[in-house]
């Protein structure tokens, strides 16, 4: 019996001491050189210093970045939901062979480099892309629109990165409703579209929870996305902390701006959490 | 209230046949139940005639309305689903309320039926729970509570009390025969266990394999079973296969093929020559000993087993390869294993049953 | 509802078109004749193709890529599998929370991990090493090992293995003989995703770079900065090929849609 309980414990300790050193020990680093400070020529500073944090959250210069992030994470996240929903909807009512290939469908793309997929865009949205080449040819327009390095490009990239995750989190709500509780709403008297507002909409909310917070979440430390379709004019958080770290060197503060982004995502998804658990629908996610 | 009928229905998954011509009318206020077996077709039927499922043939009449097409929201009806399919996102009282509120009722009017009807089912006070926070014979009876609340013109229920257990069953069993009395609501339910459908019904249909085998009242079903599965299905029976020898006095004189003499109730679909299936239920059988009198309906039989049940004591016998089972409220002066016995029956208390399928 | 359905599978389509347009797209661009990018491609050759061996840069990161990526893979595996193990099969004090930070680095953002992990090698003395990579890797990796094969164990039946041991088996053989067959979908499952995300990934890579260790993404990535020529649309494409037989690979022995947990939903048309 003795053996029993160690077991769990000598399984764990060489993976739980590896991702520890891995993972724990960077962050724990990256947190010490955001309260130092930096110079020039020689890097780094020892000493403890706040002067990063308020650099950063007193210059309406980087606030303003950061509320860019906020706001195209927000967005992105309701374009998924609005085109995502009725996919989910249409992937739930197939079922064997059809649904496992629409699924693939919607999860192969992950799997390929978040590079690849937002270079399609630059294609797409560039001035010699599909857009301009289509609109040019169609006599719209003479001269090639300016879509890219815009944020709506940025919204519309995160959108297909991470449509797939939204897709998929409302499919598996849908797919947990009890039939029997729609044909009981039909039985009552409710019309297809009653039953979908009433019954079917509030039950898949979990689904609409879970979504909206991964895509939030990935939304606001993307990269990749923003960096390519935004450019070095319309940044996010994200640039920032690459930026100020391999570009200017500037590690303390490019850490504190990492920080920043972490503790503004986890208060958003902090908020969030709190807001479905008191909210009319509560009943749902117990 | 209003009558439901079913003309020459079937419904067809590809090439399995799930309902077969099926033809029942249910009179205004009646209460009837499908009960068979698993697969026999009883939730097909009753899913369309709820309007879940289209009939591939045949015409569904409710209220001699016919209803092909009309989808279930519009077909007045209430159901009882097998897992009460409460919405677990409202309370108790939103539940109830849902289907008036499908009919534009007032918030006056939905406040006095809910409570109304929470009063039918004993539930008042639950209005603000949530379906999670009930146990499963409140959830039944919310479910109930639900269907009813909007007056339909026929009430359907679908394995109504199969998620409880058995003391709760028999309580509610009451209550819906009760109600069903009370409001005189056509009710139309499907079943697989007997001794519910027994207690609860007017009429049973037992069906099998998408066809009905027998309509009728439930004494009617039990006492005088017409075909093998009937029998079988319902209650126990004892099946000695014989053939007719002819009318004889009051009634008709088969031969056992275990060489027994049986005289059976006229039976006019019955001639001399048929083969025959003599059935006799196994608490009208008398248990006796064995060796004396040469009397007819009387087999002789070595007794296999004796188990006391408490309200009854089973036994189960052979004679030759025929198994035979009898029950006696007796618990004592019984043969034991081993023994032979005498068992011997009333001549009104066996049926003749047509010689179908190999047991 | 059928009407209802027809309009749901229109905007369906329309959506599943979205996704697969940038990828179609792309392909279809590195067919072109001409000097620049452009859509649709002006003429049809595959000179960008034959290109890329003019370019070595791209094919030495492809082969750091795929170093990388296996060793990561394994190595994943290794670490998350018996970590998956105690985390499903016993109950112990802290369970939740071990759970959670297994699971925890995907929560954060990328970036953070590219950053810290800069630093933190940079002060232990191994950047500009492949091994950097691998590490930095293991912790985007481990937690999908983690997930993928804590979510097949959960579908397994303990009684299985305590059938077996009824049943005259060691301990040793019921784990190796019973549970371990049935637990081989999601390990493979989990290896297979650890060493594809490895491949795929830019954050993490583009901060621990070096000459030497540039993978193929990273590569990608900062040629991309500069111009986009349709030599690195060929070389994408190649990426998307690679990666789509990858998959199929993955279909055929595993089912990608079961990893993900899509649900099938309960059919609606019960006869009975």
């Amino acid at each position: 019996m003795l053996m029993r309980s160690a077991a769990p414990w000598l399984l764990l300790a060489v993976p739980l001491a590896i991702f520890a050193a891995l993972f724990v020990l960077p962050l724990g680093n990256m947190l010490l050189l955001s309260l130092q400070s930096f110079d020039r020529t020689t890097g780094a500073t020892g000493g403890f210093t706040l002067n990063n944090y308020t650099k950063f959250l007193g210059d309406s210069f980087y606030l303003g970045i950061l509320w860019r992030t906020l706001k195209l994470a927000a967005l992105t996240t309701c374009v998924t939901l609005i085109l995502g929903y009725p996919v989910a909807f249409h992937l739930n009512l197939s079922s064997g062979r059809r649904r496992a290939h629409l699924t693939l469908l919607i999860l192969a793309p992950l799997l390929i480099s978040v590079v690849v997929r937002s270079f399609g865009w630059l294609v797409i949205l560039g001035p010699n892309g599909l857009v301009n080449s289509a609109l040019r040819g169609a006599g719209v327009i003479s001269e090639p629109l300016r879509l890219l390095y815009t944020e709506s490009a940025i919204v519309l990239g995160l959108t297909h990165v991470f449509l797939s995750f939204m897709v998929l989190s409302i499919a598996t709500a849908l797919g947990r409703i009890d039939p029997a509780v729609v044909r009981a709403a039909q039985s009552l008297g409710a019309n297809p579209v009653q039953t979908f507002l009433r019954v079917i909409l509030p039950l898949s909310l979990p689904g609409i929870a879970a979504g909206s917070l991964i895509v939030f979440t990935l939304s606001m430390s993307a990269f990749i996305t923003p960096v390519l379709l935004g450019g070095p004019r319309v940044k996010v958080m994200s640039y920032l902390a690459y930026q100020q770290t391999l570009l200017l060197s500037d590690w303390p503060y490019g850490s504190a701006i990492a920080f920043v982004l972490l503790a503004l995502t986890a208060v958003s998804v902090l908020l969030y959490l709190r807001a479905l658990e008191t909210g009319r629908f509560r009943m749902v996610f117990r | 209230m209003a009558t439901v009928e079913l003309e020459g229905v079937s419904k067809f998954y590809g090439a399995h046949r799930a309902v077969h011509e099926f033809s029942l009318s249910i009179a205004s206020g009646e209460s009837v139940a499908l009960l068979g077996p698993s697969g026999c077709g009883k939730t097909t039927t009753l899913n369309m005639i709820g309007g879940f499922l289209e009939p591939d043939a045949g015409h569904i009449r409710i209220a001699g309305r016919a209803v092909g097409g009309v989808p279930p929201y519009r077909r007045n009806i209430g159901m009882v689903f097998q897992h009460y399919a409460l919405f677990p996102h409202l309370t108790v009282a939103d539940n109830l309320a849902f289907g008036l509120r499908m009919r534009r009722a007032s918030k006056a009017e939905i406040v006095r039926r809910v409570g109304g009807v929470l009063e039918l089912v004993h539930l008042g006070g639950l209005e603000r729970r949530y379906p999670r926070e009930l146990s499963g014979g409140q959830q039944q009876r919310v479910a109930l509570a639900r269907a009813l609340v909007v007056e339909p013109a026929v009430l359907l229920l679908d394995e109504p009390l199969s998620n409880l257990d058995a003391k709760l069953r028999q309580e509610m069993r009451q209550e819906i025969v009760e109600l069903q009395q009370r409001l005189g609501i056509t009710t139309i339910f499907v079943t697989h266990d007997q001794e519910e459908a027994l207690a609860i019904a007017g009429r049973i249909a037992v069906m099998d394999a998408g066809r009905i085998e027998q309509v009728g009242a439930p004494e009617a079903i039990y006492g005088s079973p017409r075909t093998e599965f009937v029998a079988r299905f319902i209650g126990e029976a004892n099946l000695l296969p014989g053939e007719v020898l002819g009318p004889v006095r009051d009634g008709l004189a088969v031969r056992a093929d275990l060489g027994a003499r049986v005289l059976a109730p006229a039976d006019a679909g019955f001639k001399a020559g048929d083969r025959v299936l003599v059935m006799v239920r196994p608490e009208k059988i008398y248990l006796g000993v064995a060796g004396s009198g040469t009397a007819e309906n009387r087999i002789e039989a070595t007794v296999r087993s004796v188990s006391f049940l408490g309200a009854v004591t089973r036994c189960l016998l052979t004679a030759g390869a025929q198994p035979l089972i009898v029950t006696t409220g007796e618990a004592s002066g019984l043969p034991a294993a081993g023994q032979r016995a005498a068992l011997e029956w009333n001549s009104r208390d066996c049926r003749l049953l047509a010689e179908t399928r190999a047991c | 509802m059928r009407r209802r359905v027809s309009l749901l599978g229109v905007w369906s389509w329309a959506v599943y078109g979205f996704v697969l347009a940038p990828i179609a797209v792309i392909l279809l661009a590195s067919l072109t004749r001409a000097e620049y990018t452009s859509f649709p491609p002006r003429g049809l050759s595959l000179r960008w193709y034959l290109e890329i061996p003019a370019h070595p840069e791209f094919l030495e990161s492809l082969r750091v890529s795929l170093v990388v990526a296996a060793v990561s893979g394994a190595l994943a595996t290794a670490l998350g599998t018996p970590a998956a193990l105690a985390l499903v099969r016993y109950r112990f004090r802290g369970r939740q929370l071990l759970n959670g930070f297994f699971l925890s680095p995907l929560m954060l953002p990328a970036v953070i991990l590219g950053v810290a992990l800069l630093q933190f090698y940079t002060l232990v003395g191994i950047t500009r090493t492949p091994a950097a990579l691998v590490c930095g890797h293991l912790v985007i990796t481990v937690p999908y090992v983690v997930r993928l094969v804590s979510a097949g164990l959960a579908g397994l039946d303990p009684s299985l293995e305590r059938a077996a041991l009824i049943l005259g088996a060691t301990p040793w053989k019921a784990f190796t003989r019973v549970t371990l067959p049935l637990v081989a979908p999601g390990v493979i499952a989990g290896g297979a995703f650890a060493t594809i995300v490895s491949f795929d990934d830019v954050s993490i890579a583009l901060f621990l770079a070096s000459p030497k260790t540039t993978t193929l993404p990273v590569r990608i990535f900062t040629y991309i900065e500069q111009t986009f020529d349709p030599l690195v649309t060929a070389v994408c494409s190649l990426l998307v090929l690679l990666t789509a037989a990858a998959v199929v690979v993955i279909e055929r022995s595993v089912g990608l849609g079961r990893l993900f947990g899509a649900e099938e939903s309960t059919s609606s048309a019960s006869s009975s």
